[in-house]
């Protein structure tokens, strides 16, 4: 099967769109989890959207929006307790990381909701996204570049330092929850695109190669979604060429950058 | 002639944090133009009183106003932008903000034109003279060369006060003295109210600046 032979198919060319999208956008929100190291939130927003699964099958709601809805809550949550309480957000995340997955499993339990249907949640197919599902990328990618493009200065004061950025005047705690609400979308959008496990190659790797490259905080930004999109456009070209799904093909290139990045580096600091 | 209106006044100010009270019955005043020492050893609630003054940290019995308002009220939250914070040590970020970008976060949240803002910027470098700091790595600069572009970064906002937390703690001589230096040129030329916190004994064997001593969370 040739290249417009696939793209004829509406499932392979919604996916591929998709991961154009998603590679171009979401790694502005893995600058986020990088500099404010919420690697910790990443992995409660999973175990919500798994309890929000749970909780879905139970009540038979759709267990994606279900799993969205407690990944928002999650994210309100946390940023609130570890406002009133003065704890490290990563903190306030282990607590309701640890909490999430608890009364997940008691859900899945008490309700007899098959747990494969609802760990489902943890997998996600590019092939399989819906016209709506296309459409919820798109916004959120749009939602997102507007977020960084219009509000960097105080967005990059706050990812500077967040007690001088309030001190400058800046509404810290919304740009601050706004952050973390797009970590939240992100995680979210990118379980059904291409699971749980393999996020990673589209959130944060690209930011983590951009920040041995780039020299400015608008560099690091641009840097960073253009490794992103490389990476989806790559890995999709590559598992149509090998047959291998889309997301693992994504993943290996991105790691493969991820290893030059990292030699990139070594050679660059011998030098200096 | 009249004494200057005061800049900052805190009376009774008690702060706890876990039980343990950092700011006991804490009252002090600076007037506008005043240049201040707030000197104590570690742990007698110096950096605690400055951020009560910005707003950062909430205290439980007493009363404070900053620039002719009460600190927490939305009069103060207008005003606040006039306040300028340079924080204890050099922010030592592992992310690749430029100098430029940096000093950029001071005008941030101002409500002014592109243009206006870039003006601001450029002036605020100029008179610090960081210029050659602009498209250097804020990481991979020295402490006093970090420290230079927070005063630069607190200019952009045309501040009435500086707080200032131990902003010469790890610089060396030179650099302390450039630093002091440039402070005392902004208190002469501008009237800019600089509240200063060290325990830095060159510093105040340096400055004839008037000085307050803080032991045990108030002023001995």
């Amino acid at each position: 099967m040739n290249i417009a032979q696939a793209f004829s198919y509406p499932p392979i060319l919604r996916g591929f769109l998709a991961l154009l999208i998603a590679g171009c956008f979401f790694p502005m929100a893995g600058v986020f989890i990088l500099r404010l190291n919420l690697v910790t939130l990443r992995f409660t927003l999973m175990h919500a959207a798994l309890l929000g699964a749970a909780i879905g099958l139970a009540l038979h709601v759709d267990p994606l929006l279900a799993g969205l809805v407690l990944d928002l809550g999650a994210i309100a949550a946390i940023a609130r307790v570890a406002r009133e309480s003065g704890l490290t957000l990563g903190y306030v995340a282990t607590f309701f990381m640890v909490l999430t997955i608890g009364l997940a499993f008691a859900v899945i339990y008490k309700a007899g909701v098959p747990s494969k249907d609802a760990f489902g949640i943890l997998w996600g197919s590019v092939y399989s996204l819906s016209r709506v599902d296309l459409a919820a990328t798109a916004a959120y990618a749009l939602a997102i570049a507007i977020f960084v493009t219009v509000l960097f200065p105080r967005v990059s004061a706050v990812l500077f330092h967040r007690e001088i950025a309030f001190a400058s005047g800046i509404n810290e705690p919304a740009i601050t929850t706004a952050i973390l609400l797009f970590v939240g979308m992100s995680v979210a959008l990118l379980m059904k695109l291409i699971g749980a496990l393999l996020l990673d190659s589209i959130l944060l790797l690209p930011a983590v190669v951009a920040s041995f490259t780039a020299r400015s905080a608008r560099g690091f930004f641009v840097q960073a979604c253009m490794i992103g999109a490389f990476c989806s456009v790559a890995g999709f070209f590559s598992s149509l060429a090998l047959d291998v799904p889309a997301s693992s093909a994504v993943t290996v290139i991105a790691a493969c950058l991820l290893g030059a990045g990292l030699v990139y580096r070594r050679i660059a600091r011998r030098r200096s | 002639m009249a004494q200057p209106e005061p800049c900052i006044t805190a009376e009774n100010i008690t702060v706890a944090i876990d039980g343990h009270q950092i700011l006991r019955d804490l009252s002090f005043s600076v007037r506008c133009g005043e240049r201040v020492i707030v000197a104590g050893p570690n742990g007698a609630g110096k950096t605690t009183l400055l951020k009560v003054i910005l707003g950062l940290q909430r205290w439980s019995i007493g009363t404070l106003w900053v620039l002719g308002a009460p600190v927490g009220t939305r009069e103060w939250s207008r005003r606040r932008r006039k306040v300028g914070y340079v924080n204890q040590e050099a922010v030592s970020v592992d992310f690749p903000f430029s100098g430029r970008e940096v000093v950029e976060i001071g005008v941030s949240a101002l409500s002014l034109g592109k243009r206006e803002k870039k003006k601001r910027v450029q002036e605020a470098i100029a008179a610090i003279g960081c210029a050659h700091l602009q498209r250097r790595m804020y990481a991979r600069l020295s402490g006093g060369e970090k420290q230079k572009l927070s005063i630069a970064r607190c200019l952009c906002q045309d501040p009435a006060v500086l707080l200032l937390d131990e902003p010469t703690s790890s610089l060396d001589p030179v650099s302390r003295r450039e630093v002091i230096d440039i402070l005392r040129g902004l208190n002469e030329r501008l009237g800019m109210t600089i509240v200063l916190v060290s325990h830095d004994s060159q510093v105040l064997a340096e400055t004839t600046w008037r000085i307050e001593r803080m032991e045990a969370g108030s002023f001995a």
